[in-house]
């Protein structure tokens, strides 16, 4: 009845369920965590354009944005994963997603960015020739990552167009 | 003296009467670990539905030894998932994040349907390295879910358990003779 393993017992199974408790109560209080994230993007310029040797269509891209995630960071935010993807319809395929930049955001310094102007992180690069002419939707994503709990994403969307034609001087 | 000694005390009075019902005990602990095991399965729809990450690719987010907890649901896979998948002929999953993906139009096979490529937030390149010389995609059919939830650490006692499996063995057989052995 009061052995040094049953003692040694109690001790851990309330120790162990204080913890899980704990656990599931601070990612519990990620629900009630409300954020109002700002942001604006715009496709700056068409750096390079042109079909690849396989006949993939590739484009350099710069962007100009403006955003402000600091709201999204809760005190169980680790980190936010910050992305750009082109999304957009061809004949060939019905959904591309194609994330162009990327960046990890850590602290509250880095999740200003003001009227920043600079290049994609990665080639657009199109499984095929479609992107002549072609509308699509930029879309900067954030995932929220937590320090325990659940995974989380949101997104703004906006619009841009393709240049008609391959640039010849790139 | 301690514990050790009080379990082999408790193991010699013991009537076979008495050592039969704790070892159902125990089948019935280790049955019911599995059931919810199972129900998980079928709850995710992912047949792993916790993995343990068990590479650095994916820092400063997941380490080593974290948890990651799986869904593998209705909802299409898209650029900026972090996915878990088995490349064929190879056993470990990886855990990686979308960088790009074309559904492609018509009607293909089943799982075929999505060309997906994959990135380490932590690695330079593309997984092309990774997948078989050849293979540029991989498809559905390869992911075992999406990561929804995340618990960091947990899983530490996996990686010691796969790394020295003797710690595994002398686990198990500590945990069954206390379970065989205690009184409720």
């Amino acid at each position: 009845m009061h052995s040094a393993s049953y003692r040694t017992n109690a001790i851990l199974t309330m120790a162990f369920s204080g913890l899980v408790a704990l656990c599931v109560a601070v990612s519990l209080t990620e629900v009630f965590h409300r954020s109002s994230p700002e942001a604006s993007l715009k496709l700056h310029h068409v750096h390079y354009f042109r079909p690849s040797l396989v006949n993939n269509d590739e484009a350099v891209l710069s962007f100009n944005m403006k955003s402000d995630l600091s709201s999204c960071f809760s005190w169980n935010t680790k980190q936010l994963f910050a992305y750009i993807k082109v999304v957009y319809e061809t004949d060939k395929h019905v959904r591309n997603e194609v994330t162009v930049w990327d960046k990890v955001i850590k602290t509250t310094e880095d999740h200003k960015v003001v009227d920043e102007v600079f290049l994609s992180k990665y080639k657009l690069v199109d499984n095929g020739a479609g992107l002549r002419g072609r509308d699509v939707n930029v879309t900067l994503a954030w995932n929220v990552m937590p320090y325990i709990g659940a995974l989380y994403y949101q997104e703004k969307t906006f619009t841009a167009k393709l240049p008609s034609d391959y640039l010849v001087d790139s | 003296m301690g514990l050790f000694g009080e379990i082999v005390d408790e193991l010699r009075g013991m009537s076979i009467r008495q050592f039969v019902s704790q070892v159902l005990g125990l089948a019935l602990i280790v049955s019911s670990a599995f059931m919810i095991w199972k129900c998980l399965i079928l709850a995710t729809g992912s047949e792993s539905p916790v993995v343990v990450v068990l590479s650095g690719s994916m820092e400063p987010a997941f380490e080593r030894g974290d948890i990651l907890f799986l869904y593998n649901g209705e909802k299409e896979v898209g650029t900026g998932d972090i996915v878990v998948f088995n490349l064929p002929g190879r056993d470990i999953p990886i855990v990686h994040r979308v960088l790009r993906m074309h559904k492609k139009s018509g009607e293909f096979d089943e799982g075929q349907q999505i060309d997906i490529l994959t990135k380490g937030d932590n690695n330079y390149n593309d997984d092309r390295v990774l997948y078989d010389p050849g293979v540029d995609w991989i498809h559905e059919e390869n992911l075992l879910g999406r990561a929804v939830g995340y618990l960091p650490h947990a899983g530490m006692a996996t990686i010691y358990m796969n790394d020295y499996p003797m710690i595994k063995f002398l686990l198990i057989g500590f945990l069954g003779l206390l379970v065989v052995t205690s009184k409720d």
